[in-house]
């Protein structure tokens, strides 16, 4: 953990602006990813609907952002309701059906999003999506260069990384596991299945609807594609390199796919069969991803 | 005494294939009942019905001078009434302690905590102790034997210390040693707990009983102490095989 705030603190000093705001959103993404990974990894509840949690507070921190300023907590205060109200309403409509009707209504629900971001022009701006936004700020200072971003991102990405280990190791976390594990049993043991995989959604709702509020401010724009499936599906791809039920895989996993992204899109369009080969070359060298790898060669 | 659980009229309709035709009996509480017949009697389709993974076409089931028909399986478990599978369901992930420490927990009404480390644990490394399972504590369940399987799938609702425990061929795959070591246990653990004891291993059934309900094609056939079950002829005929047999 040291080690971590220590690097953080000689990137912070060092790196150019390109770099912190690269940095920051791979942090954002992190966290994203990180809360996927509770519900995947953890509860084994595959969900291609997650984008709407972390976009869906992205374009309430921006709308908020807009009317009264880019306050920080109250960024991170809408960003986690929004998350909250939105994985409730996901979760009291999916956790009661299997697997595929989960995959399938995630996918749905996260898509109905994207049609309410996409047409409600007034409020979305619609297909331009929002910019111009005001800057983000704590009380009295103004957090809007890239150094600043980077300096919120990095604690942010710490708690809700000890969030999300405390809370897969509280009871809580152990009872989520054992729905994973064999849902029957828990249920024999009088756990209702319903008020485990709720608490989870919840966590993880909270989670990326606070990584998402920053979004904006760091991309300095939030647009439909942010809660469009396909960045569900990528918040997936970017859970399985980096390694499923590891928690922090989420964060290698969001750093090669936008490190692809960011350095390759330059050269080719055709970065997105880089992310591929990468993600087949996982799937098939290392099953538990990158942290997986790492814990092996650890051991 | 009143009974602890009651079954009256209990009726299963597969389609047109009747599982369950008007079964009902009682067991008092602490008493160890055995529920004996052949495959395809419906047995389990009964232990799913009392515990509420299947919904009867008629009949109730009153747990505690209460019906609870509508009362969903968890919910029951937290009345007291617990169970085991016809096949081990464990958590392979986990390892026994871990196993155990989910059952005791519920049973502490600490299951869904959020914060802190998990508790439970010091209450399975008992029971496992018991069971002669210490220095497996720290297993993972998939990497343990079947009988070693069977044994941790026994204790984990052993360790809600329920006023009612259906055990659905506890002992299938074991060995005959092995069978009466986990039923030993059992019995130790929690002498006022009653227990609902389906086995294929007939002397099992009547060697820890204190009465036996016979059951054939979905019906009761008789009930009677393990004595009188023995030497019943209809019994004999329909299920423990020419006289002399197992
Ligand atoms: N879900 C089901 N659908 C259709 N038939 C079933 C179902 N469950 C059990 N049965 C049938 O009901 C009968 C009783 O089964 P079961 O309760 O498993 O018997 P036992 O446990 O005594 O061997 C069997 O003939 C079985 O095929
Ligand atoms: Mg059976």
């Amino acid at each position: 953990m040291i080690r971590v705030i220590a690097a953080a603190a000689v990137v912070a000093l060092f790196a150019d602006d390109y770099l912190l705001r690269f940095l920051a959103e791979i942090l954002l993404f992190g966290v994203a990813v990180m809360s996927l990974d509770i519900l995947i990894g953890f509860g084994g509840l595959m969900s291609l609907g997650h984008a709407a949690l972390f976009g869906g507070a992205a374009y309430a921190a921006a709308i908020v952002a807009r009317q009264w300023g880019g306050d920080l907590v109250l960024m991170l205060g809408t960003g986690m309701a929004t998350g909250l109200v939105l994985a409730a309403v996901m979760g009291v409509v999916v956790l009661r059906s299997g697997q595929l009707f989960l995959l399938i209504m995630t996918l749905l629900l996260a898509q109905m999003l994207w049609e309410v971001a996409f047409h409600w022009r007034d409020v979305t701006g619609g297909a331009d999506g929002l910019r111009g936004l005001p800057a983000l700020s704590l009380g009295p200072w103004a957090l809007s260069g890239a150094r600043a971003l980077f300096l919120v991102a990095v604690p942010l990405a710490v708690v809700a990384f000890l969030v999300a280990r405390s809370f897969i190791a509280a009871p809580i976390g152990r009872a989520l596991v054992g729905t994973r594990e064999e849902p029957i049993r828990m249920t024999a043991l009088g756990y209702s299945l319903f008020a485990v995989r709720f608490r989870a959604m919840m966590v993880a709702g909270a989670m990326a609807g606070a990584a998402g509020a920053l979004l904006p401010f760091v991309n300095q724009y939030v647009g439909p594609q942010s809660v469009h499936w396909t960045l569900s599906a990528t918040l997936v791809i970017m859970l399985v390199i980096g390694g499923i039920g590891s928690l922090w895989g989420g964060f290698i996993g969001s750093a090669v796919y936008l490190g692809i992204q960011t350095y390759l899109s330059a050269y080719t369009d055709r970065w997105q069969l880089l992310v591929g080969l990468v993600f087949v070359l996982t799937v098939l060298l290392l099953p538990n991803g990158v942290a997986g790898g790492v814990r092996r060669w650890r051991s | 005494m009143t009974p602890i659980l009651a079954l009256n009229g209990i009726t299963k309709r597969f389609g047109a294939f009747t599982a369950l035709d008007d079964v009902g009996f009682t067991i008092r509480p602490g008493e160890a009942v055995g529920l004996i017949g052949p495959n395809g009697a419906g047995k389990t389709t009964l232990f799913n019905i009392i515990t509420g993974f299947l919904r009867a076409d008629a009949g109730s089931v009153r747990f505690a001078d209460r019906t609870i028909d509508t009362v969903a399986p968890a919910r029951r478990v937290a009345l007291g009434l617990a169970r085991t599978f016809q096949t081990a369901m464990v958590f392979p992930g986990l390892t026994a302690r871990e196993n155990i420490a989910m059952a005791v927990r519920r049973r502490a009404g600490d299951g869904l905590r959020w914060f802190g480390g998990a508790s439970g644990t010091d209450a399975a490394s008992r029971l496992l102790d018991d069971a002669g399972l210490a220095h497996r504590a720290d297993t993972l369940l998939r990497d343990m034997s079947h009988g070693e399987r069977r044994i941790v799938d026994a204790l984990m609702p052993l360790a809600l210390s329920p006023r009612v425990l259906l055990l659905d061929e506890p002992t299938a795959g074991l060995t005959r040693a092995e069978g009466e070591r986990l039923l030993d246990i059992l019995r130790r653990q929690h002498a006022g707990t009653a227990l609902l004891l389906v086995a294929h291993d007939v002397d099992i059934v009547l060697g820890h009983c204190d009465r036996v309900v016979v059951m054939e094609l979905g019906r009761v056939i008789r009930i009677g102490t393990p004595a009188e079950v023995r030497d019943d002829a209809e019994v004999r005929r329909a299920y423990l095989g020419s006289p002399g047999g197992c």
